[in-house]
Order: structure tokens, then sequence, then C-alpha cells
């Protein structure tokens, strides 16, 4: 009965959660960074393995 | 060989997509409910499309060449079989298009993959969850790396050509599938948004992100289109003289 109290008692103290994604700029950065990873490093790739001039 | 109009095309590309990442990370607002998570949406949608772009030209290429494979056969049926310039320079720029499209598409989805992991983290608590889209994602990625990991190991062109047009249809009905996932069951993941779903200025940043990644993706597979050429020259080549 106590342990139910407690719970109803911290719960009622606790700020309403406005239900928004808060933050997550540390998200966002990674997420543009893997992106510009792979399209750099899929260019340098297509660079190293192009074909030489005057080659077949 | 090379075309003026080639590195131009992935500068124009290139210049637009900063534009548009910096107008979607610093100009336009934060979602009502997502806040600036919902930036990640900027990159994940256009690479979504793209990737669908690709992998689906690659599909239409492989059935072209498909589709050429029975006309030779019915020609030869006929007794008036084709002559090796007839279809050979449509066959071989098709196997090239395939080539540079699937792989341009399968990167695509990867970085999709990626993104879409980050984005779930903080949206849905988890990095990963087997999610019908998820699930159907992951076996498009899976389907179509298998594609190319089955033309690296051919080493004759031909049969490279026809093989790997016959799987990439086949691998082509996950792209569909994956799409359509929202729809069919029931996802997490929220189902396709209109352009009046959304503010003006974000329906802005996307449509630049995407038109952006066509033209820097585009100018990837006309380099990968090159090499493909390359390695069927190299593979068609006749054997060097043996050295007395």
């Amino acid at each position: 009965m106590d342990d139910v109290e407690t719970n109803t008692q911290t719960l009622l103290e606790e700020p309403a959660s406005s239900g928004v994604v808060q933050g997550g700029w540390g998200y966002v950065w990674a997420a543009y960074g893997v992106t510009w990873l792979f399209l750099i490093g899929y260019a340098l790739l297509l660079f190293v393995r192009s074909p030489r001039r005057g080659g077949s | 060989m090379k075309s003026w109009w080639e590195h131009p095309i992935g500068l124009i590309g290139l210049v637009m997509l900063l534009g548009a990442q910096y107008y979607g990370l610093f100009v336009t607002p934060a979602d009502a409910m997502m806040g600036d998570v919902a930036r990640i949406l900027y990159v994940h949608v256009p690479s979504a499309w793209n990737g669908f772009l690709w992998l689906g030209i690659a599909c239409l290429c492989a059935i072209a060449y498909l589709l050429s494979d029975l006309v030779a056969f019915a020609a030869a049926i006929l007794g008036k079989p084709l002559g090796p310039g007839a279809l050979g320079l449509v066959r071989r720029y098709l196997d090239h298009t395939l080539a540079a499209t699937i792989e341009v598409g399968t990167l695509l989805v990867l970085v999709l993959t990626m993104q879409g992991s980050i984005f779930a983290k903080p949206t849905w608590g988890v990095w990963w969850t087997w999610d019908p889209r998820l699930t159907s994602t992951a076996v498009m990625l899976f389907t179509f790396v298998g594609v190319l990991v089955m033309r690296a190991i051919i080493p004759r062109a031909q049969v490279r050509a026809s093989l790997s047009a016959a799987v990439t249809v086949m691998a082509a009905v996950t792209i569909p599938i994956t799409y359509l996932s929202v729809r069919i069951w029931r996802s997490m993941h929220q189902i396709q948004t209109g352009g009046t779903d959304i503010d003006g200025s974000m329906y802005t940043a996307w449509m630049v992100n995407f038109f952006a990644l066509i033209l820097v993706t585009l100018w990837m597979v006309i380099r990968r289109w090159r090499i493909a050429k390359a390695t069927w020259d190299a593979d068609e080549a006749p054997p060097l003289p043996e050295v007395a």
C-alpha cells in the first residue's frame, strides 16, 4: 500500500511530458555525417577504380 | 569518351546538396512533435527515393536485357540468327547501366538504413526493430548486395550479364514490397507524407535535397558505367599470344 502511494506521489511530482522529442542534434549530425562519409567514400572509390586514359 | 557535361552535373548537384542541407538544418523550423531530429528526414527520404529510382532503372535494364536474349533466341530458331553487331552494343550498354545503377542504388539503400537506424533511436527508443518496413528494407538491401556479389564472382561478361539480369528481376520484387510495407502491414514507420501535410519550407528542403541527390548520384552512375565498360572490354579481349 505504501509503495502505491509513493509511486502515485512520484508521478504527481514529475513534470508532465510534452510528447516532443527534446534535443537530438547529436543524432542529426550523425545521420548527415554517415551520409557524407559514404557519398565521399564511394566517389573516391570511383576515381580509384576508373579506367586509365588510353587503356581498354 | 568523356563528355563535357559529366563533371558539371556532379558539381551542380554537390552545390545544390550543400545548399539544401544548410537550408534543412538551419532555416526550416523544428517539427512540432519530433523537434530537431526531424531534420534527419531531409536526407533520409531523398536517399530512399533515389535508391528506389536507381534500383527501378536497374530492373528495367534487366528486363530489356532478358527480352533481347529472347529476340536473339527466336531469331536463331527461325533460322535467321542475329549477327554479333545487331543487338550487341545495346545489350552491352544495358548491362553497363544495370551494373552502375544497382551499385549506386544499393549504396543509397545502405545509407538509408543507417540513417533510419539513427532516426529510430531518439524517436522509437531503439536502434533497430523488426518492423515490417525495416525488415523489408533489410531484405531488399541484402538481396541486391547478393546480386553485386554474384556479378563480382562470374568472370565471363556474357554469362554475367544474362545471369545478373535474371537475378535482378527477381530481386526487384523487394522494391514494391518495401515501398508498400507500411500500408500492407501494421508498421510503426509512418506512411508516405504528401506535400500538403507539412510546412512549405520543409517540403522545399525535401525536394531540393531529392533533386540534388539525383544529380550527384547520376554523376556516380556515369562514372560507374565507364568502369563497367572497361571491365567488359577486358573480359572480352582476346588472350595475349604466348611467348615462344
